[in-house]
């Protein structure tokens, strides 16, 4: 058999591969930046033996009570007067230590607003805090005997079990 | 057109990937939104779906390689992370609890990972929604 190819010219569109390539493309990229988990990145402090607290002194307390409502160094604070009560406290630059207590039966949304707005006020009010240390309860409870009193009471210094 | 699919199936499935743990969960909104390291080990806190009375609860765990498994509480988390840690001591974790569970949980869960030696964790977030006034 004789194949007759004489003047045939044979041709591939790449056109529509490349086009279909781009699209591929687009959408591993799409796909990958939806897909994406986002959130508040916490990183903890020393040792997992070990309690890295600032000195009660040098540092300001806010809690949050199981109402959501908050005490800021053993005063009532409003949510919406936050901000500038911190500002006052720790300074426009924010570096003083804020170390954050949330009651046990307030609703975990609570912690994360609130680490929202503390971290997002330069963005509203020109004021962020830098340094929020937030010690789980187990921390606190060893921090405090080690002190011998709480550091969220009055003043950071009642005598332990007057936290509200 | 079977073609396009098949073509896609791949891309799609790459991009979602990273999602080792597929529970459903009612996250806590937030502004502040940073983008979890890639195979990072989960630990999920969710409502048991099954269960009728307030305060039932499903522990989770994906070390981020292999699918999510449910654990029984808190003590299992330290358990799965350690093993975690043991073999990566800075692999990173994600927390992707329910907004509405008890703080005392999570702070529970916080203990148990930071006890097994987690350096870095992220808190799993949605995004504000339009119009919230917080």
């Amino acid at each position: 058999m004789r194949l007759r190819t004489g003047g045939t010219v044979a041709e591939i569109q790449v056109a529509p591969a490349a086009a279909l390539a781009v699209l591929l493309i687009l959408l591993a990229g799409l796909s990958g930046v939806l897909s994406a988990r986002q959130g508040l990145r916490i990183r903890f402090q020393g040792e997992a033996s070990r309690v890295a607290l600032p000195v009660p002194e040098r540092a300001d307390f806010l809690s949050v009570l199981p109402d959501a409502s908050l005490v800021l160094d053993g005063e009532p604070v409003a949510h919406d007067r936050l901000l500038a009560r911190l500002a006052a406290k720790l300074g426009r630059t924010g570096s003083r230590p804020l170390v954050l207590h949330v009651s046990d039966d307030a609703p975990y949304r609570t912690m994360v607003e609130l680490i929202d707005l503390l971290s997002w006020g330069d963005r509203t009010s020109g004021f962020r805090v830098r340094r929020l240390l937030v010690p789980t309860h187990s921390e606190i409870r060893d921090w405090s005997r080690a002190l011998g009193r709480d550091p969220f009471g009055p003043q950071g210094g009642s005598e332990e079990g007057d936290r509200p | 057109m079977a073609t396009l699919g098949a073509l896609l199936a791949p891309f799609l499935l790459l991009g979602f990937a990273g999602e080792a743990d597929r529970t459903r969960v009612a996250l806590p909104e937030s502004r502040l939104r940073v983008v979890a390291p890639r195979g990072a080990a989960c630990v999920v806190i969710a409502r048991d779906p099954r269960e009728t009375r307030p305060g039932g609860l499903v522990y989770r765990f994906a070390d981020g390689k292999e699918a999510g498994r449910r654990l029984g509480g808190p003590t299992d988390v330290f358990l799965a992370a350690l093993r975690v840690v043991s073999e990566d001591p800075a692999r990173p974790f994600v927390v992707k609890a329910d907004a509405g569970v008890r703080y005392a949980l999570v702070d529970d869960v916080l203990e148990q990972l930071r006890k097994a030696g987690v350096r870095e964790l992220t808190l799993l977030t949605r995004p504000l929604a339009e119009g919230s006034t917080r």
